[in-house]
């Protein structure tokens, strides 16, 4: 019987094998080498062509002295800081009003969500259009209400129109809420209420504490997505046109240089691949310190209890 | 606190106190909001039929002088729209086609078997899930160099086989509410495993399949840096071509056209979230780990 059973484990975990293996040998293929290559290069001088001259960690110590650099990283930060809060309360709130019990909202939800599935170079040209100073129909509203308002938003403002933009492709986690807040027990709700809570109060101390969990993965997914962020704000204030190496080398405004921008434009505008590698890691390791630290701080907070 | 489910299921039938006032005033927001919402969506197919000398004539107007709707035909003739979209959607289904059938096998595997090291592998898909993928672009194109594979879509069919986390972890997911009996039955009867899963767990697990299609068919749809980066001249996708294609001859961007390509480009995306949308939701909650 023994010997059955460890035959048995054996089988098990050779069929397992079995399964993901080709998972793993594809993992090796397009994540592995390819990051361990991205590391090599970052000790190295190469240029995309010649071949690579080893340089030690001379393209870390130099990325430290550059301020274009240290200043992309952070904006992407400040950036990161903004991008979730303003999507998490915005989406909290839209979540908690649809999870009413409202005619139609099925409808409501729809098209609150729609704009999440709306590809990024639709999305940026949406709003270009819609906040530019000569077109926009932001300034023709400003301007009906007085002829002597306009503003140029795209320029003097870019990190709230990115953000903007974010907020309203937040049907992603409008709807993760969503799912949250209908999953919260009636009888939880009722019993606050028929002691007098007020909704606000249902809404702080007891349906808000319940979705922490959710809270806490909107997070972390909001920081590798904003760290991800690079096509809009190129795109929003520059025109496209002409190739591709074209289209990267323009400047978005310094409010909206982050380090994904950096770091493109290194590798294909200045042929520095060593450098744009060797910001990379730096990148992931500023986007792992930030998710460990917020994990750290607020896990205290977090109600894992309710099943 | 364990809350019992039966006690919540009768809390909910019962009565809930109404608020009339509370209730016009969510209406009245949620209006002012879903406006919101559709405006931007609107004023793109409103200034998709307006002239190149309205786009930037301050201040604008709402509506087109006069519907251009030659912009339409421009953006179909300016670029080679066809072959962009063929692409397009080609690359989409090189990529999702063989991704379901491999993300169903290894969702399978680590669904069904217990085995040293798997824990392992499992922190491994999960790390995957955060790490953006546009940061592991440059380190792949300069491999993919190496082996020739620039500017073709057998990277796509890599992507693909390689299997996208999520997907992975929803099928995961979705298998492991199957209950054991299921497989245990037909693997007496001598059915393999790969049997079970393919006779059995798939025609069982419709709707996950249709819910990581449109992920993943959407995923390629929609993306830029991808083909922007890895591919080139008639090989790229829509996006890409309407972002550099549509500049008049002095380079001027000829924003209306582009307008009304981008329009186009919308309609399959809206068609699919229209049709599709209970499974478009179904992915996101199952994604974030909430019970439906």
């Amino acid at each position: 019987m023994l010997l059955l059973k460890g035959i048995r484990i054996k089988q098990e975990t050779r069929m397992f094998y079995m399964f993901i293996g080709l998972w793993i040998a594809m993992f090796v293929f397009i994540n592995v080498i390819p990051m361990a290559y991205s590391f090599y290069f970052s000790l190295t001088d190469y240029d995309g062509f010649s071949a690579p001259i080893f340089v030690g960690f001379s393209n870390y110590m130099n990325l430290l002295k550059d301020h274009r650099f240290t200043g992309s990283i952070l904006q992407t930060i400040i950036f990161t800081f903004f991008n979730i809060v303003a999507t998490l309360i915005i989406s909290l709130f839209l979540a908690n009003l649809l999870s009413k019990k409202i005619k139609g909202q099925g409808f409501f939800r729809s098209v609150l969500f729609l704009p999440y599935a709306v590809p990024i170079i639709a999305t940026v040209f949406i709003w270009k259009t819609l906040l530019n100073r000569e077109s926009g129909l932001v300034n023709l509203i400003l301007g009906s209400i007085n002829s002597s308002l306009s503003l140029n938003i795209l320029v003097n403002y870019p990190m709230a129109a990115l953000i903007t933009v974010f907020v309203w492709q937040l049907g992603g986690s409008m709807i993760i809420f969503l799912a949250g807040f209908q999953n919260i027990p009636n009888a939880l709700v009722e019993a606050a209420e028929i002691d007098g809570a007020s909704p606000l109060a249902v809404l702080l101390k007891i349906k808000i504490p319940l979705l922490t969990p959710l809270i806490m993965y909107q997070v972390i997914v909001g920081v590798m997505l904003s760290f991800s962020v690079i096509v809009q704000p190129i795109l929003l204030t520059s025109s496209p046109g002409a190739a591709f190496t074209a289209f990267l080398s323009q400047q978005p405004p310094s409010q909206n240089f982050f380090t994904l921008i950096y770091i493109f434009q290194q590798a294909f505008t200045n042929q520095n691949f060593g450098t744009a590698m060797a910001a990379s890691w730096y990148m992931l390791l500023v986007m792992v310190i930030i998710s460990l630290l917020f994990l750290r701080i607020t896990r205290r907070f977090v109600f894992y209890e309710y099943e | 606190m364990n809350m019992n489910k039966n006690k919540d299921h009768i809390a909910s039938k019962l009565p809930r106190p109404k608020s009339g006032k509370g209730n016009i005033l969510t209406y009245v927001v949620i209006i002012i909001v879903v406006l919101l919402f559709v405006i931007p969506i609107l004023w793109l197919i409103l200034s998709s039929l307006k002239t190149q000398e309205e786009m930037v004539t301050f201040p604008a107007t709402f509506f087109p002088l006069k519907a251009q709707f030659q912009n339409y035909f421009d953006a179909l003739t300016k670029i080679n729209y066809f072959k962009y979209l063929t692409n397009t959607i080609v690359l989409s289904l090189i990529y999702t086609v063989p991704g379901i059938i491999t993300t169903a096998v290894f969702g399978y595997g680590f669904a069904r078997f217990n085995a040293p090291g798997k824990k392992i592998f499992f922190n491994i898909l999960m790390v995957l899930l955060l790490i953006p993928p546009i940061a592991v672009l440059i380190p792949e194109y300069a491999f993919f160099t190496k082996l020739h594979l620039v500017n073709t879509y057998y990277i796509w069919l890599l992507w693909g086989i390689a299997g996208n986390p999520l997907f992975i972890y929803l099928f995961k997911q979705f298998f492991s509410y199957f209950p054991k009996e299921l497989e245990e039955a037909a693997l007496l009867d001598g059915c393999s495993h790969i049997g079970v899963l393919f006779r059995i767990f798939l025609p069982l697990s419709k709707s996950i399949i249709v819910t990581v299609s449109l992920l993943s068919f959407l995923t390629v749809y929609g993306d830029f840096m991808g083909p922007a980066i890895l591919l080139s001249g008639d090989n790229t996708t829509l996006a890409v071509a309407m972002a550099n294609g549509y500049v008049a001859r002095n380079g001027i961007l000829l924003t209306p056209v582009l307008l009304s390509g981008i329009v186009l480009y919308l309609i399959p995306v809206i068609l699919i979230f229209v049709f599709g949308q209970k499974y478009y939701v179904q992915g996101f909650i199952s994604s974030s780990g909430v019970k439906e």
